[in-house]
């Protein structure tokens, strides 16, 4: 039990400065925010890209807590399966907006229908945050700007792909 | 210690490693080297139980390689740092998985020239703090096995 909370401790500690640092504001969402801002004074209008700025800012790629673990360390600890399980079903409680989200579900009194939709959407994506995806080579055009092609074509495969950063393994030598 | 018989890797069709058969004995230094694709990382991935092999087996002091991950020391290819934790995070944090008294923490950052930048995150850590704090992680339960990639 010990181990379990040294590492919950240093999973949140890790996660904390991570979501304080500028380094995890992507420039996607900053998008998506200054979309959302503009139409502010349009609540009906708004409130389709208030649910397409939760969705990207809470897709757990880049939310869930246990990205701030380096995968290869964590496969190297030698927990017990129950420990790993634990440690996959209380990290996200370690994201002040999972409360969020919590407190807003239970505060504007949704339907047990919509409840149950809102967990699975959670649900799914944390489990699936925790599988290796292979990242697929997505072939983008060759857009002619000079020294600036290649560049583009990065950004281009990037937003495009799903970024798997340090959680990305080889799976060859 | 460390045994291999017959250890295969494949992902789909293309073999990574080919029936190797390999033999460690205590006090031995092994280096695997060759050619980029011969399954050198594969082999130190297998032997730290982050793989199963396709077919064949491998042992860690008699112990399967899952069973023998609380008396090896490993450092992995990427080092495996928290970005968001300082290099004296880091050790700590072993010492606790390990049970590890703090003292040997103290030591090691000592020893390995760390203590200077024990405060420093490790995403501002150059690039050699950065393998020592690895391999002081890799130290720090006094494994009986150490690898590296």
């Amino acid at each position: 039990m010990a181990r379990f909370r040294t590492i919950l401790s240093a999973v949140a500690r890790a996660a904390s400065r991570g979501s304080k640092s500028l380094r995890k504001v992507s420039g996607n969402n900053m998008f998506y925010a200054g979309i959302t801002l503009l139409f502010i004074g349009d609540p009906a209008a708004m409130g389709f890209f208030v649910v397409l700025i939760v969705i990207v800012l809470f897709l757990p790629s880049s939310s869930d807590p246990m990205n701030a673990v380096p995968r290869e360390r964590l496969e190297l600890w030698p927990l017990t399966a129950w420990e790993r399980y634990g440690l996959r079903l209380l990290t996200p409680l370690l994201n002040p907006l999972a409360w969020v989200v919590l407190a807003g579900v239970i505060w504007k009194g949704f339907a047990w229908g919509v409840r149950a939709f809102v967990a699975g959407f959670f649900l799914c994506g944390f489990i699936g945050s925790s599988f290796r995806l292979p990242t697929p080579n997505v072939w983008v055009p060759r857009i002619p700007m000079g020294i600036l092609t290649q560049m583009v074509r990065k950004d281009l495969r990037q937003f495009l792909t799903r970024k798997t950063g340090d959680h990305s393994l080889e799976h060859a030598t | 210690m460390i045994s291999c018989r017959s250890l295969t890797m494949r992902y789909g069709s293309f073999c990574a490693l080919d029936s190797l058969n390999l033999d460690v004995q205590p006090g031995e230094i092994c280096t695997l080297l060759g050619p980029n694709g011969a399954g050198k990382s594969t082999t130190l991935k297998l032997l730290a139980g982050l793989q199963k092999p396709t077919s064949g087996s491998a042992t860690v002091l008699g112990l399967s390689p899952r069973d023998a991950r609380k008396v090896v020391g490993v450092m992995p290819e990427n080092l495996g740092l928290f970005e968001d934790l300082t290099v004296e995070e880091h050790l700590l944090l072993t010492a606790g998985i390990y049970k590890v008294p703090k003292t040997r923490v103290d030591q090691l950052l000592r020893v390995l020239e760390l203590d200077q930048s024990r405060h420093t995150f490790a995403s501002q850590c150059s690039h050699g703090m950065r393998k020592k704090t690895s391999f002081a992680m890799a130290l720090l339960p006094n494994p009986r096995v150490f690898r590296r990639n």
